[in-house]
């Protein structure tokens, strides 16, 4: 097992505040009574990095998305905005047609983060003073929060540092925020009434209405994106992750796939939930030069076997689904459902002539490595059944 | 709900493999588990799949659904002006939507792309489907606390239960198939007059249990079957 931690507590800065280990939605920090350190418990954590954000002496370290990497970044591009948007979040058309009034919408850096309580004030700080002159954040309605309240209390640091900027005379424009969850949506027409997305739904905001009708409760729901993976009509979608918007993008890739074919190497798709594995802006650069195709969903659950099928149909030798370690769903049981979806449509597949081809694997952002180390041995399995050498 | 279950691929690629422009058609209707414009989509990509993978190149496939393929109007007038150019349908559909799509169109070979099994009960929980009628014709379920002999039994016996009952557990097990008929496991199964039995005595109807039901008149049920409309 690679074992190296992507969160780490360094004791010898610590001041021993406790702010982490209270912070926690997870309760994976917790104090030596004897020698006074701080453990974390790597087995609780979630990557969420709250309390990374919350040190106040910065000695813990986090693997994604540093604060360095970030400003640097940042003072390079020169841009005049920057937009951070919640992995949970989503810029609705009213949302940018708003911005656009603001006029952010033009010269601007848009990022999406994990969290966006994992964002120390730090950085925002550092980006002002290297150049840019607005800053909006989008995060998570409350309680959606994957992490259970990471978006409150990114929020009311927010709040303290639009008051700190306003005391040294700069306007609140600055630095503003709008909450706004991704949520699922129902095209009630094309609904046939099966009722699946009622019985799938985990926060219990899809139900059938008569006459057979289904209904979803956008302000219940947490924007998994399961319902729209049974539906057989097609008729609900998660917004920014429509089915049609996926589909395109995996039939775009049909000029790749020719090409690596024509080099004699097998292309792989890989669908990770973007809670399981967190390619940080450098890391993911380094990984879609290779034959590898990635591709993002909200959380596994969302994997219908048309995504799949349509990646072998445009011609993908393999496909790999990357979704969260079993008790560490952000949405309940959504990776038990991505698995029994995945082993329904590995048997579809078998009956093709195309067997193995498909895996599901489950991960967690908190062991440095462990998604690539997946990539990298069913790239190898793929590539030894397409008989080519990678 | 009429409960479907797909064919081996390679049976419906049999079927299909000498056409070049098939129309795949879902039905909206009760099959359990639905078989709507997705399975659709599904079934025309992997049929494409197969077809490439067997050496045929030009087998093109085109996905659309019916809201009751049990309909003939409805079916008529939808699938009617996709009609162009295909040269075969695969139906999504029980039984009796491949028989009305032959019926409707006549001269378009029409195949099945499931079997169809029984009318059944989705459990959501265990994601099981369960035979519940057999569709016989004269419904006792008033007299039997609600539970059907006649599917739940083997024997479909009247007046059970009979010598197979030990423990309130059947000695025929329920057997789950996969696609070549190979029994993949075998569950215990309760008793169906034993849980007559203790539903009725819940109820306190335990005179429905002692009447004598002579045996069932089959006419009724013997196939083909025909009703009007009223």
């Amino acid at each position: 097992m690679l074992a190296e931690n992507s969160v780490r507590i360094r004791n010898e800065y610590c001041s021993k505040c406790l702010i982490c280990s209270s912070i926690c939605p997870f309760e994976a920090i917790s104090i030596d009574k004897e020698t006074g350190e701080i453990l974390l418990n790597i087995e609780k954590c979630q990557v969420c990095g709250i309390c990374f954000s919350a040190c106040p002496s910065s000695s813990i370290d986090i693997a994604y998305y540093k604060t360095d990497i970030l400003s640097e970044y940042i003072r390079r591009a020169r841009k005049d905005n920057l937009i951070l948007v919640c992995r949970g979040a989503v810029i609705r058309p009213e949302l940018r047609e708003r911005l656009e009034k603001q006029g952010v919408l033009n010269n601007f850096i848009q990022w999406y983060v994990p969290c966006i309580g994992r964002i120390p004030l730090e950085l925002l700080l550092r980006a002002l003073e290297g150049g840019v002159k607005r800053i909006v954040i989008v995060p998570c309605e409350d309680n959606k929060c994957r992490f259970k309240f990471g978006s409150n209390v990114g929020l009311s640091r927010l709040l303290l540092l639009q008051e700190l900027l306003s005391q040294i005379g700069l306007n609140h424009g600055v630095l503003s925020f709008a909450r706004s969850s991704i949520r699922a949506y129902i095209n009630r027409n094309r609904c046939i009434g099966c009722g699946n997305c009622a019985y799938i739904c985990p926060s219990n905001a899809a139900r059938l209405v008569s006459p057979g009708v289904a209904e979803i409760d956008g302000a219940a729901c947490s924007g998994c994106g399961a319902c729209t993976a049974v539906c057989p009509s097609l008729a609900i979608n998660l917004e920014s992750f429509e089915n049609k918007v996926i589909l395109e993008e995996i039939s775009r890739h049909r000029q790749l796939i020719s090409d690596l074919r024509a080099k004699g190497l097998p292309a792989v798709a890989v669908f990770y939930c973007h809670w399981a594995s967190f390619p940080a802006l450098d890391e993911y650069g380094a990984y879609a030069k290779e034959n590898v195709v990635f591709f993002e969903v909200p959380c596994s659950s969302i994997i219908n076997p048309l995504y799949i099928l349509r990646a072998f149909y445009e011609g993908f030798d393999g496909a790999l689904v990357m979704a969260c370690r079993k008790s560490e769903c952000k949405f309940e049981r959504g990776n038990e459902l991505a698995e029994r979806q995945v082993n329904a449509i590995k048997n579809l597949l078998r009956q093709v002539g195309l067997e193995g081809r498909l895996e599901i694997c489950f991960v967690s952002p908190k062991y440095l490595g462990e998604a690539e180390h997946q990539i990298k041995l069913f790239m190898d399995k793929v590539a030894a059944m397409v008989g080519v050498s990678k | 709900m009429i409960v479907v279950k797909g064919k081996p691929l390679d049976e419906i690629l049999s079927f299909l493999l000498p056409y070049k422009n098939v129309l795949i058609v879902g039905c909206d209707g009760c099959t359990q588990p639905p078989r709507g414009l997705r399975e659709a989509m599904t079934y025309a990509m992997l049929v494409e799949m197969g077809a490439k993978l067997r050496g045929k190149t030009d087998l093109k496939c085109r996905a659309t659904t019916v809201a009751k393929q049990c309909d003939n109007h409805i079916c008529s007038t939808t699938l009617t002006p996709q009609l162009e150019g295909v040269d075969a349908i695969l139906s999504l559909a029980c039984g009796v939507g491949v028989q009305t799509l032959v019926e409707v169109f006549p001269e378009v070979p029409v195949y099945p792309g499931q079997n169809t099994t029984f009318i059944g009960s989705q459990e959501r929980e265990g994601s099981m489907l369960y035979e519940k009628c057999k569709a016989c014709g004269e419904c006792l379920l008033g007299e039997t606390g609600g539970i059907c002999p006649i599917t739940n039994c083997p024997k479909g016996i009247l007046n059970g239960p009979c010598g197979g009952c030990v423990d309130g557990k059947c000695e025929v097990p329920f057997e789950i198939r996969d696609e070549t008929g190979k029994v993949v496991k075998t569950v215990a199964k309760d008793c169906a007059w034993y849980l007559i039995y203790q539903r009725l005595k819940k109820l306190n109807r335990l005179d429905l249990f002692r009447k004598y039901r002579p045996p069932r008149n089959r006419a009724i049920s013997s196939s083909p079957r025909l009703m009007e409309v009223v």
